[in-house]
């Protein structure tokens, strides 16, 4: 059942076996071998064979046989198996018949859970699910399972790719290298610490730089700079704060914090610390594209929505990195709709900027449109209430249009489906009532007549 | 962020006239220790008390347990599916038979916990398992040799029983160890629910809840209850009454479980 291609090209290579016979002497790690059966190993470096459980592993890492080189039954018995082979790292996505996640292949034999499907996309391209192979069970034992994909740059295919050139990357470390010595501490009797109020600030931010020091021939003087600039300079003090105002313009991604202490005796220490310039949203701010898949000459329509914590001021949304329009009335929602043309395959990109009342920007994640030949459907999700209270029930209804007709649609609570209408526009349920205080997302998915699906933005709804 | 599109709603005219289907899940009971498969498909796992499903790798090694799949439950693909798979695959039943790679010459007899013991000669194999010694050897599939570890060689019949092995080893508890006065239950999403929802332990049994669902979930009980449990958090509770204690989730009350104790 399992060795279909690894047969075929083993009976053949068998043939050849008689006349060019290789000498195990010869063998060096990272050879493939085989002997009179059809089934190849991994000769790795502890001198151990390494099984390919299935054809779909041995093609991660080869095209074709090739390589292999034929040994006899006897030398080949007195190789041990060490393991099996692993899918070769960032190549291909895995997923157990009998449960729904799909996982990436990292290093050190590790799965890691994708969470969502944009993530997946985002990865491996639209057609990812054609690059999601099934592992038998049996297999997953040879597999560890780490930390979830959560962000688009959590996991670089071609990068993870790129570091497992060979089958001996993934395999486990046989030899513990010793510890290595730890370095001495550079003495000084100088004692100094350097605190920031943040590490991580947003453009506008007050940031407090604080220093203590203390030397046996006591301080002299204590600098703090910022961003180069000297900023506070305390005299015979064995302690030094002072604020400053992270710059609202600037294209720095981060700003240098520095402290300069001098001793009575001109001991002098320098500390510097580095200041990250976050413009990310923070969950603060998001934009959702109403169709991902649109036909070309429709309407495209991006929204980009704030959270109220945000003094608005103004909202930009950017379309392939142009500022296309610009919502300057305050309001937390601003949307862009408009008329996309192009090739089928052409992708817009939009996300959107919202700057603040001290000039702090927030700037969102990227959706894209893609011009396709058949266009996502349009999903809405829609509820009487969003804030109920402990006790009550509320329906939630998702509706759901599309040129070729809506095949199904799924309702969606905190990322799960909890309901399916099939061959239908609308589709309703009606949840609660709860027994505490919190919140719940709800979104739909629909599926038109061609298959194609599309999940709406959540809405949130708040129980009291 | 309370965005809602409003797009369409002209679509509120249309009528709806299909009403749909709702598929709701039969619930089978099922406990440590029972054989289960899902629905669809029809791989039969043993549930271990960790509240993961262990895999037999093939027919040969299931039948070295189980004379048929007469106690096979079925259970809903969606509780199968918020299982975890076990860290390790079912071994051969230890002292049943005596295993080989295809390419490799030497037998092993199998001891607990999956451990081949090479069997040195043929004279001993026959000590060990008779006259019929060769048809008592079965052989492994190669990607399969992983799930077992090699232990000391067999150098002289007193170091292995193949009949006292065999009735030492009755069930896949003892031959993996597990600790079966800790049984752990499987938090998932509200549709799943708890996995198993109804689960039997002895008098002073521990139990662990492990939130393996992507929301909060929260445990509450007659005389025991969590506090909020984050994804992958747990909570501990142990049992030293007899009786049946229902519990729910408090923040999805249709989630519910029973913890039956026995003597």
């Amino acid at each position: 059942m399992i060795y279909r291609y690894l047969l075929l090209a083993g009976l053949s290579m068998a043939c050849l076996a008689f006349m060019v016979p290789t000498n195990a002497a010869t063998l060096s790690s990272g050879d493939l071998i085989k002997a009179s059966s059809a089934s190849v190993y991994y000769y790795a470096e502890d001198g151990k064979r390494y099984v390919f459980p299935n054809d779909k592993t041995y093609f991660t890492w080869y095209s074709d046989f090739s390589a292999v080189e034929t040994i006899s039954d006897e030398e080949l018995a007195t190789i041990p198996i060490g393991g099996n082979a692993t899918y070769r790292p960032g190549i291909k996505l895995i997923k157990v018949t009998t449960d729904p996640k799909v996982y990436a292949i990292d290093g050190d034999r590790t799965l890691r859970w994708i969470k969502t499907e944009a993530i997946a996309a985002f990865m491996y391209g639209d057609d990812w699910a054609a690059q999601v192979d099934d592992l038998p069970d049996t297999f997953f034992v040879n597999y560890s399972v780490g930390l979830p994909i959560e962000d688009f740059y959590d996991f670089i295919p071609l990068t993870v790719s790129n570091d497992h050139l060979t089958i001996q990357t993934t395999l486990p470390k046989s030899a513990v290298s010793p510890e290595p010595e730890p370095s001495p501490e550079p003495s000084s009797d100088m004692k100094f610490s350097f605190t920031l109020s943040k590490y991580l600030v947003r453009a506008g931010d007050i940031e407090t730089l604080t220093v203590t020091a203390s030397h046996p021939s006591g301080i002299s003087k204590i600098e703090l700079f910022f961003d180069g600039i000297l900023i506070k300079s305390c005299i015979s003090s064995t302690s030094c704060t002072d604020e400053t105002q992270v710059p609202i313009s600037g294209t720095k991604e981060e700003y240098e914090a520095k402290a300069i202490v001098t001793a009575l005796d001109t001991t002098t220490e320098i500390k510097t610390i580095a200041v990250l310039l976050n413009s990310g949203s923070d969950g603060l701010v998001a934009i959702t594209v109403t169709r991902p898949f649109i036909k070309s000459g429709q309407i495209g329509e991006a929204v980009v929505a704030s959270s109220q914590t945000i003094a608005i001021i103004r909202t930009d949304v950017y379309i392939d990195s142009v500022s296309t329009k610009a919502c300057a009335t305050g309001a937390p929602v601003c949307p862009w709709t408009g008329i996309l043309t192009g090739d089928i395959g052409t992708v817009y990109e939009f996300y959107g900027i919202v700057t603040d009342s001290l000039g702090r920007t927030y700037r969102t994640s990227t959706e894209t449109i893609t011009i396709s030949e058949n266009d996502s459907p349009i999903v809405t999700t829609e509820s009487d209430k969003y804030t109920i209270y402990v006790g009550e029930t509320v329906d939630i209804v998702i509706r759901a249009s599309d040129d070729d007709g809506i095949n199904m649609i799924e309702i969606l609570e905190d990322d799960q489906v909890i309901k399916t209408c099939d061959k239908v526009i609308k589709c309703t349920v009606t949840v609660g009532p709860w027994a505490i205080a919190g919140t719940h997302n709800y979104n739909g998915r629909a599926t038109d007549g061609l298959g194609k699906a599309h999940t709406n933005a959540n809405i949130q709804l708040t129980i009291e | 962020m309370k965005y809602i599109s409003s797009l369409i709603s002209s679509l509120a005219a249309i009528a709806m006239l299909v009403t749909p289907l709702v598929t709701q899940a039969s619930s089978t009971s099922f406990t440590t220790g029972d054989l289960i498969r899902g629905e669809t498909i029809n791989t039969v796992y043993y549930f271990g008390p960790d509240g993961k499903r262990y895999v037999f790798p093939n027919e040969k090694t299931y039948f070295t347990w189980y004379p048929d799949f007469s106690n096979v439950k079925i259970i809903a693909d969606s509780e199968l599916s918020a299982m975890p798979l076990g860290r390790s695959n079912v071994t051969y039943r230890p002292g049943y038979k005596m295993v080989k790679i295809t390419t490799d010459p030497k037998v092993y007899a199998i001891d607990q916990g999956g451990i081949l013991r090479w069997v040195k000669t043929a004279e001993l194999a026959e000590t060990l398992y008779g006259l019929n010694w060769k048809g008592r050897i079965d052989d492994i599939p190669d990607p399969f040799f992983v799930n077992y570890k090699l232990g000391t060689p067999i150098e002289n019949s007193s170091q292995y029983n193949s009949q006292d092995t065999l009735t030492g080893t009755s069930n896949i508890a003892i031959d993996k160890q597990f600790d079966e006065s800790h049984v752990t239950i499987t938090i998932a999403n509200s549709n799943q629910g708890f996995v198993p929802a109804s689960t039997t332990v002895k008098k002073g049994s521990t139990v662990t809840w492990t939130n393996r669902d992507i929301s909060v979930h929260a445990v509450s009980g007659d005389g025991f209850s969590s506090s909020m449990l984050q994804p992958e958090a747990s909570f501990t509770h142990t049992f030293n009454t007899v009786g049946s204690f229902d519990y729910s989730c408090t923040v999805h009350e249709v989630q519910t479980g029973t913890v039956n104790v026995v003597n």
